[in-house]
């Protein structure tokens, strides 16, 4: 499958100038790390993906929880998640952009912004797909409020969890890079457009490829461990 | 063959006592009062199972003497204290699967240990003894997912044993289960009893089980309920394969069809079956 993407880019690249050939694109990518200049933005993108993924999760977690136990809330948030679910997170970009300036701080909030819902959705469907009799058995053996959380809900809810981090890291990476390509001071999407601008196709190119690899690697490795979860639970 | 009112039996300090207990759901015109008046005692020793129709209030009386429901009405006490919430000294068996799912059957079984605080080896040793107890040697390192029915509910079973309970309190932990494998399971549960000899309130709407296993058989009415008669099961025990084709236990089984049948009619309407 990847060596089939890879032949069909470089089979492209001889037939239009538009396209930069994969062996440009990956030299112009080694050069970056070279002279160091990529660093700047790789920092700044992958700060911003995790600030706005650890935000998303000390919200999403905890809010999701509660959304899912309390009939009350669950009452009043399922229709507010399912109705933003409408609603394109990156529209709301301007806004923090206008909170935060141009910076880290406004990429960040863009991803907690998009990741803190699907984290709050599968957290809201681990609770409540949670065999009813387990809070009654943790009940009947006087566990404390905390051995409940730690001994029964967040084992049972592990592979939701884990959904909800994969998904979440997701959602948080797409938007880090969406709201560079915006406006930002630093960042990968910032370097693959003006990379455009200046027609360097190679950069444009090896950048796409880097952040491709990152996200790929990012999930692969999640998904294993949620395979590992999986697998322990049979 | 029995005696009507188990008030008379209320006793000692060391028994289960039921006091006047009752439960009311909710309140106003929405409410729901699922057990009128309760009142009686589970001796030292003895294998207590509770009959009636389905929605009677069996669940309700179980769930008040395990401290998950507080009465409205009344009060059980243990060993001379009132129950408040969940006690140490008494174990639940629930109808349904509650095996923890991420956990190897030993962790199972040692789970309410751990909760106690028993460290690691004690714990282990003690969950052992009751897995060989319950069948599952061998099946120490296997999830629940791999094992059947039957055998998550051993393992429930040795979690509860695990305890050491003063009193076991069953809710139909065998209604999931086929009949074959709930005559087999029924028959392990009084050897081991046999073994323990701890309290047991035992829930059921198996008619012929709860005349093998038990002592007294309590015979709800419908809802709101008393305990309309209290059977008792004068079977000799150990009560081996052939128990069940004895004269004296058709006759039990048959005067307390008659009388679960009256209440299932009440609550069902005519030829109305239990539960
Ligand atoms: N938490 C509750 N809230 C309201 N009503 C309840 C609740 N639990 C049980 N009931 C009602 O109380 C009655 C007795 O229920 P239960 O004890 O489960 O019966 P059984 O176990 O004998 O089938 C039923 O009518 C049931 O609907
Ligand atoms: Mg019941």
């Amino acid at each position: 499958m990847l060596v089939a993407l890879i032949l069909l880019w470089a089979l492209l690249s001889t037939m239009s100038d538009l396209v930069a050939s994969p062996a440009e694109s990956l030299s112009a990518l080694m050069d970056r790390f070279a002279d160091g200049s990529i660093y700047r933005h790789l920092n700044a993108t992958m700060q911003a993906v995790a600030i706005g993924f650890l935000i998303a999760a000390a919200v999403g977690f905890p809010l999701g929880y509660a959304i899912g136990r309390s009939k009350f809330l669950g009452a009043v948030f399922d229709p507010l998640v399912a109705g933003a679910f409408a609603i394109p997170r990156v529209i709301f970009f301007p806004i923090l952009l206008q909170i935060f300036g141009v910076g880290v701080g406004a990429q960040s909030a863009m991803a907690a912004l998009a990741a803190v819902f699907p984290i709050m959705v599968s957290t809201t469907a681990g609770v409540r797909a949670i065999n009813p009799l387990l809070p009654k058995l943790a009940r009947s053996l006087s566990l404390s409020p905390l051995q409940t959380v730690t001994k029964i809900y967040v084992p049972a809810m592990a592979p939701s969890l884990m959904v909800g981090i994969r998904i979440g890291f997701s959602i948080a990476f797409i938007n880090v890079i969406i709201a560079e390509f915006f406006a930002a001071r630093a960042g990968l999407g910032l370097l693959a457009l003006r990379a455009y601008g200046m027609l360097d196709l190679p950069t444009m190119y090896g950048i796409i490829v880097l952040l491709a690899a990152i996200a790929l690697i990012g999930n692969l490795a999640l998904w294993a461990v949620e395979r590992r979860l999986g697998n322990k639970q049979l | 063959m029995s005696h009507i009112s188990p008030i008379d039996s209320v006793g000692h300090d060391s028994d289960v006592v039921f006091d006047n207990i009752g439960m009311t759901f909710g309140t106003g015109t929405g409410s729901t009062q699922a057990v009128a008046n309760v009142s009686g005692a589970i001796p030292e020793g003895k294998f207590v199972s509770v009959v009636g129709p389905s929605g009677c209030g069996k669940s309700t009386l179980l769930d008040m003497v395990g401290g998950l429901l507080k009465p409205t009405q009344g009060t059980v006490s243990i060993n001379g204290e009132t129950v408040t919430g969940p006690r140490k000294d008494t174990a639940m068996v629930f109808q349904e699967d509650s095996t923890l799912h991420w956990r190897t059957v030993l962790d199972n079984v040692a789970f309410g240990l751990e909760v106690k605080g028993l460290p690691k080896t004690e714990r282990y040793e003690s969950a052992r003894r009751m897995i060989e107890l319950v069948g599952l040697s061998g099946f120490e390192d296997h999830r629940p997912g791999q094992l059947s029915g039957g055998m998550k509910q051993r393992v429930a079973i040795a979690r509860a044993l695990a305890m050491e309970p003063r009193v076991l309190l069953m809710d139909e932990p065998f209604g999931a289960l086929d009949q074959q494998t709930r005559q087999f399971i029924g028959r392990e549960l009084l050897h081991i009893w046999e073994k323990t000899r701890n309290r047991v309130l035992f829930i059921t709407h198996d008619i012929q089980e709860a005349v093998y296993l038990s002592d007294e058989v309590w015979v709800m009415s419908a809802r709101p309920s008393v305990v309309k008669e209290v059977v008792t099961i004068d079977l000799p025990r150990p009560r081996p394969e052939g128990t069940h084709s004895l004269p004296r236990f058709r006759e039990l089984e048959d005067h307390l069809w008659a009388l679960v049948k009256v209440e299932a009619e009440k609550t069902l309407g005519p030829g109305a079956r239990l539960a």
